[in-house]
């Protein structure tokens, strides 16, 4: 079976993280029009969400009682007491709720589908598709932050959805005991790197650390490699896959943001584990101890070249 | 009930931090807003400032948090039920309620008790948020975006200290004295004069581009969600010192001296900036007595007041359109010239 194409192997990765551990990430933020990658993408991940869970599709016109819930009225009157109706965002708790035609959805409801995420026990995962076109049209701000992975999915190709199904794996990091081990160096070059990607949020980080943690506990790694963590910044970013041959991107850029306070000790001693880490653009299959600073200058320039 | 995130565990903001406990000290202050970025822990802030607060004596059982040390104020119901002798107190957390954005009249101001009304046919009042805030905060997150209607109600209530509920079938009113916070991104929206005006306090939060900073941000946070009642626990001490210097602040408010010559400094510094009315110059005496008390003082010094100048004034300048420098420049510009008192009367 051929290697799926890189940005759809990312959107997979995506579902798989989602599916994985979606209530820690708050949810994702798709952008792409209607059309059959995004279906097939939907699909993907529907199959990779446990069984049992909730999967509610809210429409941007919802009405506000239907949200939050509240009095049936006619029940109540039939019923002769009060009859409770539990709101979408209750029904949705432990599951997904997926929010179509998500840069129309009022800021009133979206601050409220944002409250949720703050506060629900249990978890909540939101799956909004952003039709938006161009940057004034597009999901509510507040709403966006709360979601960790960013995915647009317009200009991959339909024949590359057809890649091999997963396997079903995503039981196996649900039940993962311990997360991942994470590197202070390698946070502080993914927070770097996000700094440069232009996301100043201070959730962005966070986000970033439980991506890394989810996609190692998803291979089974005990700590985070490099390369969890390249990918932990393409999906929370937003960022294309690079391709191979991006040398030319690996100049060392302005890391004044990095500063003297954070950057380790140049000789990095400790590699991660024995699996096959190696860095994106490095050729070499070595796995050698990992160069913090050389990855970070990396990782920055990466994604301060693919920042719009 | 998770323990919220401890107050004392939030990485920097130390300008916002000391706005929130000032207005905590002296209410009278006129609350807080925090304008500034998504993601900078403005909403987190709020939300511990609630488990800092000290608790406050309420009349068992009261709706609307009546004060049982003033029974002038009492709601309908506490006189109704205590007729004129004590009532049973109990104490409670100082409220801090949410106001969330497209939150409709009905439910800030109250309304009709509709399970009251369908069920047993009777007409009941169903008290709303500013019943529930009294004595305590209310939490306007995206105050920038809130409506019109809404925007009116919050100015009347807050400037007369009573909810007045008018409508179909019902007449109620009922104290509602609290702190506005206020949070939003400046950019998104302007707020009105008249709400802005409001608000005692402003403060601009960003969020920190210090790498080790936003590191240590995220490594609090995991802790906390790791296992938050034994995050909680670990701050705690130092949580309990600040709510203790909260507690001696309120009680010593009343004694903390404002001497003439640090008034004068405060007028000064108003008539320089071109603030409107009196307000900034009583914000400045407020905020300044406010930050003597926190230290234990019993005289607020014109170093008081030249630092919480910039958090009392800045949201208040009147716009000159030949000064290119922002508010809080034009503030710190007009605090260096008094300072080293270039500026004379005026």
């Amino acid at each position: 079976m051929p290697e799926p194409a890189p940005r759809w192997a990312d959107a997979l990765a995506a579902a798989r993280v989602l599916a994985a551990g979606g209530a820690r990430l708050g949810g994702v933020h798709v952008r792409a029009r209607a059309g059959p990658v995004r279906d097939a993408w939907l699909e993907r991940l529907r199959a990779l969400v446990p069984a049992g869970q909730p999967w509610l599709r809210v429409p941007p016109s919802v009405a506000r009682e239907r949200l939050t819930g509240g009095l049936d009225v006619a029940a109540t009157l039939q019923a002769g007491r009060p009859v409770a109706e539990a709101g979408l965002l209750a029904r949705a708790r432990g599951g997904v709720l997926v929010l179509p035609m998500a840069e129309r959805l009022a800021p009133g409801l979206a601050a409220l589908v944002a409250g949720a995420l703050d506060g629900t026990a249990g978890g909540l995962t939101v799956v909004a598709l952003d039709e938006g076109d161009g940057p004034e049209e597009g999901l509510c701000a507040a709403l966006a932050d709360r979601l960790a992975l960013s995915l647009p999915l317009d200009g991959i190709a339909w024949h590359d959805t057809h890649a091999a199904p997963d396997a079903p794996d995503a039981g196996v990091a649900a039940a993962a005991p311990e997360p991942a081990d994470l590197d202070d160096r390698l946070l502080a070059a993914l927070a770097t790197a996000a700094l440069a990607a232009g996301r100043p949020s201070l959730r962005t980080p966070l986000w970033l650390a439980r991506t890394a943690r989810i996609l190692a506990g998803l291979d089974g790694a005990a700590a985070v490699s490099p390369e969890h963590a390249a990918t932990a910044l393409r999906l929370v970013c937003g960022l294309a896959p690079v391709a191979p041959q991006a040398d030319a991107a690996a100049d060392p850029p302005d890391t004044a943001e990095a500063g003297p306070s954070d950057a380790p000790p140049p000789e990095a001693p400790d590699g991660p584990p024995a699996s096959d880490n190696e860095p994106d653009a490095q050729a070499d299959g070595a796995p050698g101890p990992v160069d913090f600073d050389a990855l970070q200058e990396m990782l920055v320039a990466a994604a301060a070249a693919a920042r719009p | 009930m998770t323990a919220p995130f401890p107050f004392s565990a939030i990485v920097g903001q130390e300008e916002m931090k000391d706005a929130l406990v000032m207005a905590a000290v002296d209410p009278a202050l006129g609350g807080v807003l925090v304008f500034g970025d998504r993601g900078t822990g403005k909403s987190t802030a709020v939300r511990a400032l609630a488990a800092l607060l000290p608790k406050i004596e309420t009349v068992r059982g009261c709706r609307y948090n009546c004060d049982p040390a003033a029974p002038a104020q009492h709601c309908d119901d506490c006189r109704a039920r205590t007729n004129g002798k004590a009532p049973p107190t109990v104490k409670v957390a100082t409220p801090v309620v949410d106001l969330p954005l497209g939150a409709t009249e009905d439910r800030v101001a109250g309304a009709l008790d509709l399970e009251r009304a369908l069920v047993a046919g009777e007409k009941a009042f169903e008290p709303g948020l500013l019943a529930r805030a009294h004595r305590g905060f209310l939490y306007v997150d995206e105050v920038n975006l809130l409506e019109d209607h809404i925007v009116d109600l919050l100015l009347d209530v807050a400037a007369s200290g009573v909810n007045v509920v008018e409508r179909e079938g019902l007449s109620v009113r009922h104290a509602a004295r609290f702190a506005l916070v206020g949070s939003g991104n400046p950019e998104e929206g302007e707020l009105r004069p008249q709400l802005l005006d409001r608000f005692g306090l402003a403060v601009d939060v960003a969020s920190p581009h210090d790498i080790a900073q936003r590191l240590e941000v995220v490594r609090r946070r995991e802790a906390y969600e790791r296992d938050p009642d034994g995050f909680a626990a670990a701050w705690q001490a130092r949580n309990a010192r600040l709510r203790g210097r909260i507690r001696r602040a309120k009680a010593m408010l009343s004694e903390v001296a404002v001497p003439d010559a640090v008034l004068e400094t405060g007028a000064t510094l108003c008539l320089r900036l071109g603030v409107d009315g009196l307000r900034g110059e009583l914000t400045l005496m407020r905020a300044a007595r406010a930050r003597a008390a926190l230290d234990g003082r019993a005289e607020a010094t014109r170093g008081d007041l030249l630092a919480i100048a910039p958090m009392a004034l800045r949201h208040r300048l009147r716009r000159d359109p030949l000064d290119e420098a922002g508010s809080a420049a034009r503030v710190e510009r007009a605090v260096s010239d008094v300072t080293d008192g270039v500026a004379g009367h005026a």
